[in-house]
């Protein structure tokens, strides 16, 4: 009941091509989070997908139909938008009403049955109480309920949000996170959702494809994108901090396989990497590790990489050590709970988990292994 | 009291009071023409010759000027009100409709050569009326509309076009794009977002281009001027100028007619002055 499928989609504006070649798939009922930084073309994408704009080439399905060319209101989408849009004459009623009065011939829907959707739905946003106000009498929380519950009364096959949660305050965000979700799983509607925060899009997503550059670099569960990045802007852009990214040169090693010759460190290359390294003739690499893969400790053990403090950034549960491993690389390392005082200057050894380290090709920052 | 206290002292602060010297002065030197004209207008026209209408120390005041004025045999007041009436309200709907729609395309339609059209409507603007006439003229002689009043009318409506367009434009410019792109998604049509969404939601822009455009017409003297020949159908602005005699200017007969023919913009101007100024400072999000 609300299937997407964007076939080589290419919108342009003059010379900025917005969207390049963007191909997905979005399964009925799924949370499906379009991650990216600004201007990645993740709203225009979304934008076509609800037929704000029309793209230059590739085709747009919705449950197997071809939108492609078609009006919004032909193909029953609803939008939430980033600072809600609200009709700011109209009361929270007949806001939440208007799409249901825009199709009343289409839906055979008599005045008191329109009242009956519209009340229904606000009880579920609980917003029922606000009825009678005006957009402009509400706070910022109220606002963004009456912009869902609009989005929700009409039942339609697809749910569009770009950055639906940007305009609020902190602690309103995390609340209405969860509250989201929570609604999207009750109600079973494929939801595409905007957002740039990548923290939101790994808390809500059952899929994120992450965008640069007006293309789809990656899709994949949250797990995925965060364990697995197939690309050096998706091991960067996901996580807080971002994953580590150590630049390290392809050298002779002792045995038959190639090493990996890095700040403060040499280590032979695994056997999948040494294998592409060598077919591709590729000369220097990115090793990734996330921050929360790299043990710290002050006393040195077999294998451990030796490096200076350069800051310790407390973050309240964990702390995450700044460290320095020579040549100007400087490591992030997530600890939760230091055990050991440390102090910017103090002498340290870095364990990192090699099961969990991605090499990237430094010239495409493709993953090699 | 405290805060009658604190309010006394902010009233007297120096640049409070020095604002409010400044503004009533301005405001005073708008108005003692004003003033003057009045006095001229409620006092018998041989003590304001003689004593001068600043001198109000034992003046006589009578309502005379005005029912002069009212029911002058040649040049009644009383028809001036019904043709201006007739001339000044299709000359502000008309050209308020038809505008607000030309200004909705060009602020929100791509068309072959908008940018053209709209500067020439700009450079449409800029020209002064005397440039114009002659041509204008002529057009509507040939076409049999001098001295009529669908004549008149259209000119009006024409010449309102090019500002209100301009006006309009720059207002629905301000309008929340996304507002519109809500109401398509939500499943209007083009016009009936035009009409549901944008038109309630422009009113404070098209009440008050309605004031400046109903208040110029109304005061409009040339084209009136040069197309309305017979007298039965002057409008208030010529039956004014006409009242001054070949041997006797009747100031006081002047005076009260120029307060008739003012009193009708101002009343409009009062009635819709909240909209007016909310015009002028464009949308917000607060309804």
């Amino acid at each position: 009941m609300g299937e997407v499928f964007l076939d080589g989609v290419v919108k342009r504006f003059g010379r900025v091509t917005a969207v390049n070649g963007v191909t997905l798939r979005i399964r009925d009922g799924e949370f499906f989070v379009l991650l990216g930084p600004s201007g990645c073309g993740k709203t225009t994408t979304l934008r076509l997908i609800a037929g704000l704009e029309f793209p230059d080439e590739g085709r747009i399905y919705i449950d197997g139909e071809d939108v492609t060319y078609k009006d919004p209101k032909d193909r029953n989408v609803a939008m939430v938008f980033q600072n809600y849009a609200l009709y700011p004459h109209m009361t929270v009623f007949d806001n939440i009403a208007f799409p249901l009065y825009m199709r009343r011939r289409e839906l055979g829907l008599t005045k008191e049955e329109i009242r009956k959707r519209v009340v229904e739905v606000a009880r579920l946003l609980r917003i029922d109480d606000l009825l009678n106000r005006k957009p402009g009498q509400l706070s910022g929380g109220q606002q963004q309920r009456v912009a869902l519950a609009r989005a929700l009364v009409r039942r339609p096959r697809v749910w569009l949000m770009d950055e639906p949660l940007s305009n609020l305050d902190a602690l309103l965000r995390l609340a209405m996170r969860a509250e989201l979700k929570k609604l999207q799983k009750d109600l079973g509607i494929t939801t595409v959702y905007v957002t740039h925060d990548q923290a939101e899009a790994m808390s809500m997503a059952d899929r994120i494809a992450v965008m640069n550059e007006g293309r789809v670099v990656q899709v994949g569960s949250p797990e995925d994108v965060y364990l697995e990045p197939r690309h050096v802007f998706v091991a960067t852009f996901i996580g807080a901090p971002p994953m580590n990214l150590i630049e390290c040169k392809i050298v002779e090693g002792v045995g038959p396989n190639p090493a990996l010759e890095c700040p403060g460190f040499t280590r032979p290359l695994p056997g999948d990497a040494a294998r592409v390294v060598e077919a591709r003739g590729i000369k220097s690499v990115y090793l990734g590790v996330r921050p929360e893969f790299i043990a710290i400790s002050k006393a040195e053990t077999p294998g451990s990489i030796p490096g200076i403090v350069y800051v310790v950034e407390p973050l309240g549960s964990e702390h995450v050590v700044n460290v320095n491993i020579g040549e100007d690389t400087i490591l992030k390392v997530k600890v939760l709970g230091l055990r050991e005082k440390l102090r910017p200057g103090d002498k340290v050894y870095l364990n990192i988990d090699w099961s969990k380290v991605k090499i990237f090709d430094k010239a495409t920052g493709e993953v090699l292994a | 009291m405290a805060v009658r206290g604190s309010r006394l002292r902010l009233y007297l602060r120096p640049d409070v009071v020095l604002i409010n010297v400044i503004a009533w002065g301005i405001a005073l030197v708008w108005l003692l023409p004003f003033i003057g004209l009045f006095m001229v207008s409620v006092r018998p026209y041989g003590e304001v010759i003689v004593r001068g209408w600043w001198n109000i120390a034992g003046a006589t005041f009578t309502m005379d000027n005005y029912i002069k004025a009212w029911g002058h045999e040649s040049y009644s007041i009383a028809q001036g009100y019904m043709n201006s009436l007739i001339v000044a309200l299709p000359s502000t709907v008309i050209p308020i409709i038809t505008a607000s729609l030309a200004a909705y395309a060009f602020s929100r339609f791509s068309f072959p050569l908008k940018s053209y059209l709209f500067l020439t409507i700009i450079l449409l603007m800029a020209l002064p009326q005397q440039i114009v006439v002659v041509p204008l003229f002529l057009a509507m002689r040939s076409l049999g509309l001098v001295n009529t009043f669908p004549g008149i009318i259209l000119v009006h409506s024409g010449w309102g076009m090019a500002w209100i367009i301009f006006f309009m434009k720059n207002f629905f410019d301000l309008l929340p794009r996304e507002v519109e792109e809500a109401a398509k998604v939500d499943g209007a049509s083009d016009f009936k977002i035009f009409y549901k969404i944008v038109l309630p939601l422009s009113l404070p822009g098209i009440l008050s281009a309605s004031v400046l455009q109903f208040t110029w017409v109304w005061s409009s003297f040339f084209f009136e001027l040069i197309f309305l020949v017979d007298p039965s159908k002057w409008v208030i602005t010529q039956r004014i100028a006409s009242m001054k005699g070949e041997y006797l200017v009747d100031w006081g007969l002047i005076a009260a007619g120029s307060v008739f023919a003012m009193a009708v913009p101002l009343l409009v101007y009062v009635l819709l002055q909240k909209y007016y100024i909310r015009g002028f400072m464009g949308w917000t999000v607060k309804g």
